[in-house]
């Protein structure tokens, strides 16, 4: 019985992915509107997907809770404010506690992430010579200085003339977009062989054998 | 009756008696008119052909051709196979062992020949009841042999097929037909089935007409037409032309079960003369043949040599030696291709003929001296026959061949056999083939005025020196026949004057076990040789296998004696027995193995079966084979190519007595294993070698009782050794030692351990690295509060951008737009990057509501639309953008890349459909977009992607830029987020870029206003300079430190 | 300079410079308030979202109430499997998800390997050889410019793609290491990848100081106002 489910499986993902996919080279009627029905289907169950990924949030800290585990008063207030947030919109009363959670805690808290970031970042840069010296470091750190010095602006002397105009854009459009394309091809085709092999049924990634 | 004199070993046998007391062998007579009544029938022909066909001059030109017996019938040949007439019908009607072999099926009962033109290889001692073989007799009683052969030629021809080979040896009679005492009717069709081509070639020689022969399956055999001269020696050969008549060589590879070639031509040409049968011949006999022709031998001495077909021509090809025009297969002009082997005289042929054409004397000793082997290389039996001393001159009864056979020589059918001259038999290996062509020899050349086919070579036209002159010393061995020096009495007085040396090989031949009871009178001619008692069953016995690797020995040949002859052993013989008394030192009562050096096939056929007679090895039997070191390599040289192992280690002395083939399998303890070829050995079963190795079991394990009474190598069951119990009873449980069980328990436990969580070590709460994070922290926060908290201006904003460049290029393209353009904008960045975004994008929506733009937002993140409503609020006083009536937001838009590519081809079924706000579409924002109620992306004015994630910038270039066709696709993208897109940028597919707080401030002062991008430069700026420095400070940090190391690595290395 | 600041605007601002101020307590290390700061803030995220997507998937479901009976019927079967999807959230009937998960990884996978070929493979391979085009370019300076530029990127793209060759064949099986000429080739490759590197992580750095920035605008802005608002 498992194996006529996985069979199963592995019938609909294929089949439902070939004709998505024959859609984008062949242009048959009904084809692209029987491919526009999955699309709209697909589209409706990532956003319950969404759903589905945060009641498992929400169920996980609330086991937490339950247990009375060592982190569950973040987790209460995770749920808490995770339901004051939902809570928050359902009145128009409430309309300034949502603007006051959105816009004062989740953005702020998320923009105060990348800035610490920052400084992450810096002391990185400055050990990293210290924990690699080969070429690729030192090319890395050396390129990384390049275009900085050639993104930002003195003091009353404004960008660098040469490195900002020729070397920064010697590096940023010709070298780095070499490398970047190169790997966007190569990206690209690695999504296609893992599509085949989800395609051949080679790799199942929904689950089954 | 006068007592019976076995043709093997020579001894006095009574009448009573069918086998031979001391050897063995059979002692039944041939038939009454012909003394070979027990011959097999290719024997019988032989002797008839060589009693019917009448010399004929030999071709040399032609290719070989089995030799026209009937040509040779002036030449007394010796009946040196009379022997083979004491073969009994039933054994007549089997096959030898060794000739099965050859064909491949499985061998009969071992068969003594009574050739009349042959010498009877010795045979194996026939039971254990047998005497084991003699030593060597007396040279007066090594001619008994010789003398019965005669005496046994004269009776019924034996009906066994094997024999007839030797007929091609059969000297012509008085009447010109070989082999004449043969009756036809006696020449059973079957006879032909199991002879190799050679024996079945000479068989053909008898004169009579070619019976019936069993389709070969290998052997093509054909029989030859009549008056079609034979020659028994180019059926040796393996390769014809054509042309011949004669099988070709893939049919003369010898196997059991079906008449060779070289019998077949034996027969063929027998026919002929005849009946003759062309067989390919090996060179040897080919050689062997054109040699007597050019000497003038003995004729159809070269036909019966060609069409006897000792070996097929496979084994034989080695024979072929470098006397030319023998056994010349490449000749196109003989038909019969066995002929074609005239042009190829074999070395120890040629050597017969010799430096000495004349030199065959008469051996009065029963021997003639042997000659060079024209053939160059003998098999192994015939070198073990040979006796140094004999190599140096001619044998008696070879020179009396030749002197006997004046007119073969001027056989125009054999004209390369006339042509090569004929030499002295200076090999060994060759004596008893010259012997062949002498009297010793039963055969018979053809006489003059013989028809013979167009091209045919008369038989024994060219018979080798060594032929005739076997024939002479058979007269002389034989008194004083008056025949032997008449053509037309070449049969009667070859068959009455058995070279010793044949009549001694037989008595070598037969063990002291082997003796044939009965003895045979010594015959006084070569017809009483004829007409003696064929060689015992026993006495041709096939040898037993250790005793057929022995060399032969000298003392051997003291046995052998031949009917009618002195009884002495001839010359050469007697120098045979003297080279080899050095070379060899045989086992008492066993063959002694053969001493030249062996071919190849020799070697693999070592023990193999014999190909005259009974398939077992004939090595040990043929007198006149003996080796001669001296000569080993002429011989050896004829036979050096495919020499069958059974040829090659055929030894005639103490051979065993021919016995019974009643038992196959199971030998006597006392008697020699037989000596199977390699490719035999290869065949047999494992059981047979185990078997094998079980003969040396002791006699107890031998099964005495029970249900396996019989069988040997029987497990023991005697008290005691086994116990009966009851089986052991195993535990159902698992039996582990205290290891096992530990290292159970302890993988156990690591696979318990995974699911408990490792507790990461506390790590302290103030690092090395703290403070550098806290400085870095502090200077940066210093200095952006600074330069922000000051609002200078100190940091120059960057230079206007080029048109072509990304900056310019999305101004170009906003500024394009018409005003009140519907602009799809996308926002699809996080709120932490909404510093810069907001700092890059506020221009860029500034600049779109300057244009009185119509925005409408979509984001594939959940927080887009925040993002949106947190970016137009910065613009609410500048511009008073209502949603639902300058800009829309279309909402979230889930599944990733699936999500896009439906939005992008049916953005209004997948958008917009606000339960609350209803169709979103149908507002004044996007009335525009949907044109005659289709709603596409295309009808957007532009659509602007701000995103700081590379993929979701790809994601939506990938699927919706395709669609919007013509219409641009901006991208207001993060620094982080620049590099992957930048060719996307530079290949097209997007029309503008906007990067980052840069390209914000770019866009700014390209509007020639100052927005969030110049509010943040400074601070911006000035902590880019701090990262530059942390990055120089720490980079020159870290290579210092690094050159400590070594440096410390290095002392403390040095240390 | 202060402006009017509403209630909202001053508790959002706080709000504001309270949690970034907790958060950037972690330059100086982990603590609990900058944990709870991140709980916090994941909890109101996961709020949001959920409205969000709630949202979303109510509208798409509107035609089942206000639609078409066409509508009606092609929504019923996505309603099916969105209720056979809520079985993931069970161990129990985790089994009911699968194929609702497989029809939607068949959709995704064929959405992004259209996209990949279509929408990056050819066109950037044919990116490549458009450098080389001359047309395009105006004068012999920025002509050979741009031959130079199209070699040096068509050179690191096809060197980018060898470095990611970790394929051997013959006898390199034996010794692991790749030959003397795809090394080398492969070298050329990785110097293009890290530049490539250097200037993402440039941008990245670049990002997190203008976010520091912005940050430190913020607070000062809050300050400001509070300033003001007190005064």
């Amino acid at each position: 019985m498992k194996r006529i489910f996985a069979m199963g499986e592995a019938v609909i993902a294929i089949s439902v992915g070939v004709i998505v996919l024959l859609g984008y080279f062949i242009d048959i009627p009904a084809i692209s509107i029987f491919r526009i029905i999955l699309f709209k289907w697909a589209v409706i169950l990532a956003g319950v997907a969404v759903l589905i990924g945060m009641w498992n949030l929400f169920s996980n800290h609330l086991k937490k809770i339950r247990e009375w585990k060592p982190d569950s008063f973040y987790s209460f207030t995770l749920l808490f404010f995770m339901l004051l947030t939902i809570m928050a919109s359902f009145s128009p009363a409430l309309q300034p506690l949502q603007s006051g959670l959105l816009n004062g805690i989740m953005v702020p808290v998320e923009i105060s992430l990348l800035a610490v970031l920052s400084v992450t970042l810096l002391l990185a840069s400055l050990r990293l010579l210290q924990v690699r010296r080969d070429l690729a470091s030192i090319l890395f750190m050396a390129t990384t200085l390049l275009v900085l010095l050639g993104m930002g602006s003195w003091p009353y002397i404004g960008q660098l003339p040469i490195i900002s105009t020729w070397v920064r854009s010697f590096v940023t459009n010709v070298l780095a977009v070499g490398g970047a394309r190169g790997i966007l091809i190569g990206v690209a085709l690695g999504t296609l062989t893992t599509g085949l092999r989800i395609f051949f049924g080679v790799d199942r990634p929904y689950g089954g054998k | 009756m006068s007592d019976l004199v076995c043709p093997v070993c020579g001894k006095s046998n009574p009448n009573t008696v069918e086998v031979c007391q001391y050897c063995g062998a059979s002692l039944k007579r041939s038939s009454a008119a012909s003394g070979t009544s027990d011959l097999p029938g290719w024997l019988k022909d032989i002797r008839k052909s060589t009693n019917a066909e009448p010399a004929a001059t030999p071709d040399t030109t032609r290719p070989a051709q089995p030799i026209e017996p009937a040509g040779a019938k002036d030449v007394p040949f010796p009946d040196f196979l009379a022997g083979l007439s004491n073969l009994s019908d039933e054994e007549d009607d089997e096959s030898p062992d060794w000739l099965n072999n050859l064909r491949g099926v499985l061998p009969d009962p071992p068969l003594i020949y009574a050739a009349p033109s042959m010498p009877r290889p010795a045979q194996p001692p026939a039971a254990s009841t047998e005497k084991p073989p003699e030593q060597p007799a007396a040279p007066p009683a090594e001619n008994k042999v010789f003398e019965q052969l005669p005496a046994a030629q004269p009776q019924a021809e034996p009906q066994t097929p094997n024999t007839d080979w030797l007929k091609a040896f059969d000297l012509p009679d008085s009447s010109g037909s070989v082999g004449s005492d043969i009756p036809d009717a006696e020449i059973d069709p079957a006879i032909y089935a199991d002879l190799p081509d050679w024996m079945a070639s000479l068989a053909g020689l008898g004169g009579q007409s070619t019976p019936a022969q069993p389709e070969p399956s290998v052997f093509e055999q054909s029989p030859a037409p009549a008056n079609e001269p034979v020659d028994w020696l180019s059926s040796l050969g393996g390769d014809f032309t054509a042309e011949d008549n004669f099988a070709t060589s893939e049919s003369s590879a010898p196997v059991a079960g079906e008449t060779p070639d070289w019998m077949a031509r034996m027969s063929s040409s027998q026919a002929e003369s005849g009946t003759v049968q062309n067989q390919p011949e090996p060179d040897w006999l080919a050689s062997l043949s054109s040699s007597a022709v050019e000497s003038g031998g003995m004729p159809g001495a070269k036909e019966d040599l060609q069409s006897s077909a000792l070996l097929g021509s496979d084994d034989w090809s080695g024979l072929r030696g470098s006397t030319p025009g023998v056994f010349d297969a490449s000749e196109g002009n003989n038909p019969n291709p066995g002929v074609s082997a005239l042009d190829e005289t074999p070395d120890w042929i040629t050597n017969l003929q010799g430096s000495d054409p004349v030199s065959y004397e008469p051996d009065t000793k029963g021997g003639s001296s042997p000659a060079v082997s024209p053939f160059g290389e003998l098999p192994d039996w015939m070198t073990n026959l040979r006796d140094p001393a004999a190599t140096l001159e001619k044998p008696d009864w070879l020179a009396n061949l030749n002197s006997s056979t004046p007119d073969q020589t001027s056989s125009a059918n054999i004209p390369q056999a006339a042509e090569t001259p004929v030499t002295p038999l200076e090999n060994d290996n060759s004596a008893w083939l010259a012997n062949l062509g002498g009297s010793a020899l039963d055969y018979k050349a053809p006489v003059s005025g013989q028809t013979l086919e167009s091209g045919q070579p008369a038989p024994f036209a060219d018979q080798p020196d060594w032929l005739s002159s076997l024939q002479n010393s058979q007269d002389a061995s034989f008194g004083d026949n008056p025949k032997q020096n008449q053509p037309e009495s070449h049969e009667t007085s070859f068959r009455d004057e058995v070279p010793d040396w044949l009549t001694s090989l037989q008595g070598i031949s037969t063990p002291v076990d082997s003796v044939p009871a009965q003895a045979q009178p010594e015959p006084q001619s070569i017809s009483d040789w004829k007409s003696a008692p064929s060689v015992p069953d026993e006495a041709l016995k096939p040898n037993e296998p250790q005793t057929q690797n022995q060399p032969f020995e000298p003392e051997d040949l003291e046995g052998f004696s031949i009917p009618g002859g002195t009884g002495e052993l001839p010359d050469w013989l007697a120098r045979v027995s003297q080279a080899t008394a050095v070379e060899n030192k045989p086992v008492q009562g066993q063959v002694p193995a053969a001493t030249a050096p062996k071919t190849p096939r020799q070697q693999a056929n070592e023990s193999g079966q014999s190909m005259i007679g009974t398939g077992q090895p004939v090595r040990s039997e043929v007198p006149g084979l003996a080796s001669e070191s001296g000569n080993d390599q002429n011989i050896d040289s004829i036979f050096s190519m495919e020499t069958p192992d059974w040829l090659s280690n055929f030894l005639p002395a103490a051979s065993q007595p021919v016995s019974a083939p009643s038992e196959k399998d199971s030998t006597p303890n006392d008697l020699p294993a037989a000596e199977l070829p390699s490719w035999v050995q290869a065949l047999r079963p494992m059981e047979s070698v185990v078997e094998e190795t079980s003969d040396n079991d002791e006699p107890q394990n031998v099964e005495n009782e029970g249900p396996l009474a019989g069988l040997r190598s029987v497990l023991p069951t005697q008290p005691g050794l086994t116990v009966a119990k009851a089986p052991r009873a195993y535990a159902n449980e698992l039996l582990i030692n205290e290891t096992q069980h530990a290292q159970s328990a302890l993988l156990e436990n690591l696979i318990n351990s995974e699911k408990n969580p490792q507790l990461l070590p506390k790590r302290p709460k103030v690092s090395r690295i703290q403070p550098v994070r806290w400085t870095i922290a502090a200077v940066l926060l210093l200095v952006v509060f600074i330069f922000a908290g000051l609002g200078s201006n100190v940091f120059p904003s960057p230079a206007t951008p080029g048109e072509t460049s990304a900056v310019g290029m999305f101004l170009n393209t906003v500024g394009n737009l018409p005003d009140n353009a519907p602009v799809l904008v996308i926002m699809d960045y996080q709120p932490g990057f909404a510093g810069e975004m907001e700092s890059a994008l506020g221009p860029v929506l500034e600049n779109l509501m300057n244009k009185k733009a119509r925005l409408a937002f979509v984001s594939t993140s959940p927080v887009g639309g925040l993002m949106a409503d947190r970016l137009l609020s910065k613009f609410s006083t500048s511009y008073s953008y209502q949603i639902g009536q300058q800009y829309v937001k279309l909402g979230y838009l889930p599944g990733g890349a699936g999500g896009i590519k439906v939005f992008a081809d049916q953005p209004a079924t997948t958008l917009g459909q606000d339960t609350r706000s209803g169709n979103l579409w149908d507002t004044p924002v996007l009335k525009d977009v949907t044109i005659n109620s289709v709603t596409s992306l295309a009808n957007f004015a532009a659509v602007i992607v701000a995103t700081d994630n590379p993929d979701i910038g790809r994601l939506w270039i990938e699927q919706a830029q395709p669609v919007l066709g013509a219409k641009p696709m901006l991208m207001v993208v993060s620094a982080q987020a620049e590099p992957m897109i930048q060719p996307y940028f530079q290949s097209g597919q997007i029309s503008g870029l906007v990067t980052g707080m840069e390209g914000g401030l770019l866009y700014e002062s390209a509007l020639g206003k100052s927005g969030q991008a110049r509010t943040y430069w400074d601070a911006y700026s000035a902590a880019l300079l701090v990262a530059e420095l942390i990055i120089i400070i720490g980079g020159f940090w870290s290579l210092r430190a690094g050159l400590r190391a070594r440096r410390a690595g290095q002392e403390q290395d040095e240390v | 300079m202060l402006s009017t600041i509403s209630q909202t605007d001053l508790i959002t601002g706080f709000l504001s410079f309270l949690f970034t101020l907790l958060i950037l307590s972690y330059m100086v290390g982990d603590n609990p308030a900058f944990r709870m700061a991140v709980h916090i803030f994941t909890g109101v995220s996961a709020g949001y979202i959920v409205l969000v997507a709630f949202q979303a998937v109510v509208n798409m479901f509107a035609p089942l109430i206000n639609g078409s009976s066409p509508d009606r019927f092609l929504l019923i079967f996505p309603l099916i499997l969105s209720l056979l999807l809520f079985g993931k959230t069970s161990s129990r009937f985790e089994w009911m998800g699968r194929p609702v998960v497989a029809f939607m990884v068949g959709v995704g996978t064929a959405a992004v390997i259209g996209g990949a070929v279509l929408g990056t493979l050819f066109p950037q391979i044919m990116a490549a050889s458009s450098m080389f085009d001359l047309h395009k370019t105006t004068g012999p300076v920025n002509a050979a410019g741009s031959l130079t530029a199209g070699v040096l990127v068509l050179i690191g793209t096809i060197v980018t793609l060898i470095y990611f060759q970790f394929t051997l064949f013959g006898k390199n099986k034996v010794t692991g290491k790749r030959g003397k000429l795809i090394g080398f080739i492969s070298l050329i490759g990785q110097i293009f990848i890290v530049i490539t590197l250097g200037v993402i992580f440039s941008g990245v750095l670049s990002a997190a100081l203008a976010a520091l920035v912005d940050r430190i605008n913020s607070l000062i802005l809050f300050i400001d106002h509070l300033l003001a608002f007190i005064a």
